[in-house]
């Protein structure tokens, strides 16, 4: 029985390390492909972890969720990543604010991926609100997800941020409420999966709308800058309150 | 066998969230194929919503902590719930048909009222309640950024999508939260920091003041239809899952009644709101303040914690509905500028400068509008609370328990009611501001003036709808007697 709890400790130990590891990675990624992966491999590490103390039906759960949320993801990623590359240089530095990081972005989040970790430290020792290494497991993911979508100035980011931050209170809900039923878990799982069919969309949108702008000159999608500077009539601005989505 | 079976399933409940998930399959496939398949798929919709309320109607009522031991039944704010947004899911889609556009908005409102409805048969399993209402706000979260093809559709949907899932998930937390309360009293978690958790979570999720910065975005920039989603159905299912959750977990309502917090809440949400709809602005947006102003009645309603509080703030928030249907409706219809081969500015001298141009709808256009001005002057009478129109008949109750305890709340809410309502009746902007010339169906704005009566009216049936809706709120355990 000891040698049982040791070897579950060291395998908590070890499945933090990792989670650090990769949850750090993706708060700093620009390429699409180590984004891609480290958010399955987070979700993969969520379900080991839910396996060793929780039930395997959360586990496989969660690995189904966390693949067909990946699945989904792919085909945006992959397309910003196209559009980043094809834009000429004027387009770019509009561009990548919606579509990806830039390389001065990443020293920032990097130092702000160390300080969600040693806030979440402190935290788990100060307000250990469910057992064990769990408590530093949920802390260090929901401090990150909100460090990702308060700090980032792009989308993708964002979208990586709420992922982040489900996956957290899902582990915090899981760790205090080990039997939940059938519906529950399903409930949740279709939350996940059907945010990032929104983010998917919503990436693709924003993808189709930078192409047609670029070509037309007109101003671009950003969060920090709803609002592009553009002459207005004394009541609505007629190119932008145009119905466009269909025919009259 | 499966005969039985599919008997056996087939009760009411099944009918109220099943019918609008087959209707949405159904009109998806149908709205590809062309204007005729999107009558049939419209038409299709609205089967389905009828359904769905009947199935809601017929559903059995129990008491809202009692759901796990009664399969299937449901709580009578639960079949308020349902019944709200099924009647807005109808309303929009009856729009949108109307209006002639293109779009999934028929098919998406009635995954919507699917989700809504599914979150009010969960009863006391409020993490499922959440996930409803979550699912809700991603849908319309997708409608918002595909409805309309220019940016602004996708930053009205980026911003609601990123606030109102993280309330969402904030929920979450804390329903997490209070279980740990409950398995540790006197631990590391009270109610109060509960309390203080759902309502962060239900602040960003609603657009209550200071969390509400997505509405403005909401209620301007996205399509007609997902601007109504969001403010006119999600926000009610969404205050009724605030009502399950104070019904769940009776503890927290000592923390909210000793705080104050709905209240306080309610209050600056009000006069916020009237403050916002006062600053200059589109018109849609300040209809976004307007509506975030009219919520904030029923959060002071809600803060009472009396039945006829509650009552009255159930009835405010049925008519809110549909005040918000018309106001986007009327605002779009008003602020929708021409195709582009008709387009052209409109001065004084607009006919001659028209005629000039070869323009020939101009002079339609001088006569077109007042329909859709008629029908947004007469909602935004209905919702400001002044007798006798809609507005009072939802407003009494919620003044008359508020009076009941404190008489400046009353006095306020009064005010920011009536600047509310002029700031709206000044912004509507004249003809002679009018962009060009509208192909739009006259239809749409004879609907919408049909509904902007139905809201005046309102206040003609004040005690049929008073009652059912205070037998509603005398199952909810955590209200006071009166």
């Amino acid at each position: 029985m000891a040698d049982a709890e040791g070897n579950l400790g060291v395998n908590e130990l070890a499945l933090l390390v990792m989670l650090v590891v990769v949850a750090s990675l993706l708060s700093i990624s620009v390429e699409w492909h180590v984004a891609a992966a480290c958010l399955w491999l987070v979700h993969m590490l969520v379900s080991v972890w839910l396996a060793v103390v929780a039930t395997p039906e959360l586990a496989v759960s969660k690995a189904v969720t966390g693949t067909t949320v990946c699945l989904l993801l792919i085909p945006s990623l992959r397309a910003f990543s196209q559009a980043r590359a094809t834009v000429g240089t004027t387009g770019m530095r509009r561009l990548v604010v919606v579509a990806g990081t830039q390389a001065t972005d990443e020293p920032f989040m990097l130092v702000g991926a160390f300080l969600a970790a040693a806030a979440a430290i402190a935290l788990s020792f100060a307000f250990p609100l469910v057992e064990g290494a769990s408590n530093f497991a949920w802390y260090w993911l929901t401090l990150l997800g909100l460090l990702l979508i308060m700090l980032s100035r792009d989308i993708v980011r964002i979208g990586l941020g709420l992922l982040l931050l489900l996956n957290a209170v899902d582990l915090l809900d899981t760790m205090v409420t080990r039997n939940q039923g059938v519906t529950a878990i399903g409930a949740r799982s279709m939350v996940a999966i059907v945010l990032a069919l929104a983010l998917s969309v919503i990436w693709g949108r924003t993808t189709s709308v930078r192409s047609r702008s670029e070509k037309a000159d007109l101003p671009s999608l950003t969060v920090t800058d709803p609002m592009p500077p553009q002459r207005l009539p004394p009541f609505g601005n007629p190119g932008g309150d145009r119905y466009q989505g269909g025919s009259r | 066998m499966t005969l039985e079976a599919l008997r056996a399933i087939w009760t009411p409940s099944f009918l109220t969230f099943v019918s609008p998930i087959v209707a949405a399959a159904l009109g998806g496939l149908f709205g590809r194929l062309g204007r005729s398949g999107q009558r049939v798929a419209a038409l299709i919709v609205l089967c389905g919503f009828s359904a769905g309320a009947y199935g809601a109607w017929q559903a059995p009522v129990s008491a809202l902590t009692a759901i796990t031991a009664v399969p299937g039944s449901l709580p009578p704010i639960g079949r308020l719930q349902i019944l709200v947004v099924s009647m807005g899911g109808a309303l929009i889609s009856i729009y949108h048909v109307l209006t002639k556009r293109d779009g999934e908005v028929a098919v998406i409102a009635s995954l919507v009222v699917a989700a809504t409805s599914a979150s009010a048969f969960a009863g006391d399993s409020l993490r499922v309640a959440g996930a409803g209402i979550h699912l809700a706000v991603l849908l319309v979260a997708m409608l918002m950024a595909t409805e309309r093809g220019d940016w602004q559709g996708g930053v009205a949907g980026t911003a609601y999508l990123t606030m109102a899932s993280i309330g969402a998930i904030t929920l979450v937390a804390g329903f997490a939260l209070a279980d740990v309360q409950k398995v540790s009293p006197g631990g590391l978690v009270t109610d109060a920091f509960v309390v203080a958790v759902l309502s962060t979570g239900f602040a960003l999720s609603i657009g209550i003041v200071p969390l509400y910065f997505w509405v403005p975005s909401a209620s301007q920039r996205p399509g007609a239809g997902a601007s109504m989603l969001a403010l006119a159905v999600v926000v009610p299912a969404s205050l009724g899952l605030m009502l399950a959750t104070l019904t769940a977990l009776p503890q927290l309502s000592g923390p909210i009644a000793s705080s104050h917090l709905l209240t306080i809440g309610g209050l600056l949400t009000a006069i916020f709101g009237a403050v916002g709809t006062l600053a200059p602005g589109r018109l849609r947006r300040r209809i976004g303040y307007a509506l975030m102003g009219n919520l904030g009645a029923v959060l002071l309603g809600f803060g009472t914690l009396t039945r006829i509080g509650v009552a009255g703030a159930l009835v405010t928030l049925a008519h809110h509905c549909l005040v918000a249907i018309v106001l986007i409706g009327s605002a779009t219809e008003i602020e929708t500028p021409p195709s582009a081969p008709d387009q052209a500015l409109v001065d004084e001298d607009g006919i001659d400068s028209g005629l000039r141009l070869g323009v020939r709808p101009i002079l339609i256009a001088r006569e077109q509008g007042w329909v859709a001005r008629g029908a947004f002057v007469l909602a935004a009478i209905a919702m400001s609370g002044v007798p006798p129109f809609g507005g009072f008949a939802s407003r009494w109750a919620v003044m008359q328990a508020l009076a009941l305890s404190d008489w400046r709340l009353a006095f306020a809410l009064g005010i920011a009611s009536l600047a509310t309502t002029y700031a709206l009746l000044v912004s509507v902007p004249g003809r002679r501001n009018v962009v060009g010339s509208r192909q739009s169906s006259t239809r749409t704005e004879r609907f919408l003036l049909v509904l902007s009566v139905v809201a005046c009216l309102w206040g003609f049936l004040p005690g049929n709808i008073l009652d059912v809706a205070h037998s509603a709120t005398s199952q909810l355990t955590f209200l006071k007697p009166f």
